[in-house]
């Protein structure tokens, strides 16, 4: 898929472990997992906007679109 | 689900599985002595032929026509077993159903599967209906048989109406893979 998560980057810029952000956010460690291997199909703007809370980072940090 | 709707749908879900069972047993339970009176007319003694099964009489047919009298007859166990098959198919999906996740590949391939299966069962209770009344023609047996050979049309119509379902289900398949992968 063209859209690239970059979330393990911005985990990495405010060193957070995954652990941690699920707590945060709220969100299952699987769902976050899902989320930062790229397999999931759709983010929904309210998990969107708790991770750019979390990560103090714009939703454009977090996704990338690279043609394929 | 609220808690109430969900007991009530446990309820009524337990209660088809019980109607399903017993609707499974009874066509069981036809097919076995059908197929034992039939072997019994065929090779110990020909006036089983007389009441095959609950009072089913094709013992002219066999004085006149042994093989027509087997063709017929192994028609009739065919059906009886199929549609036997198709309750037990039915009773499947109660037994693998989760309504926490309801829609899964092999519930979708089990409706699929059931919708087959009652076509073809109606297009051949239709063509042995047709074979019996060329064989038989004005006999008495006729209306013997016509408790053997009901619904073809219903069959068929049942078996469309579920494979429409069954692509329904495909659809819920695929959104609830999309919304396991929403997050």
């Amino acid at each position: 898929m063209p859209i690239i998560v970059n979330l393990d980057v911005m985990m990495a810029k405010r060193k957070m472990s995954l652990n941690e952000l699920s707590e945060r956010v709220g969100l299952t460690l699987a769902n976050l997992s899902i989320l930062k291997t790229g397999k999931a199909k759709a983010v929904r703007f309210t998990t969107l906007e708790a991770i750019c809370e979390v990560l103090e980072c714009q939703p454009g940090d977090i996704l990338e679109y690279q043609a394929e | 689900m609220n808690k109430n709707s969900k007991t009530r749908t446990e309820k009524i879900l337990f209660a088809m599985k019980v109607l399903i069972w017993i609707f499974f047993i009874g066509n069981c339970i036809k097919t076995g002595a059908l197929a034992y009176t039939f072997f019994v007319s065929l090779s110990i003694n020909p006036n089983a032929a007389a009441d095959l099964y609950l009072g089913l009489d094709l013992s002219q047919l066999l004085e006149r026509d042994g093989f027509h009298y087997s063709f017929l007859v192994m028609n009739l166990i065919f059906l009886s077993a199929a549609r036997a098959f198709l309750v037990y198919l039915v009773l499947k999906i109660f037994l693998t159903l989760n309504l926490k996740r309801p829609f899964s590949i092999e519930m979708a391939s089990l409706i699929k599967r059931i919708s087959i299966i009652a076509i073809s069962l109606g297009f051949v209770n239709l063509l042995v209906r047709a074979y019996a009344g060329w064989l038989l023609g004005n006999s008495p047996s006729v209306g013997y048989l016509a408790e053997y050979l009901y619904g073809s049309s219903e069959f068929i119509f049942f078996g469309i109406i579920i494979f429409i379902i069954g692509k329904v289900f495909q659809y819920g398949l695929e959104l609830q893979a999309e919304s396991e992968l929403t997050v």
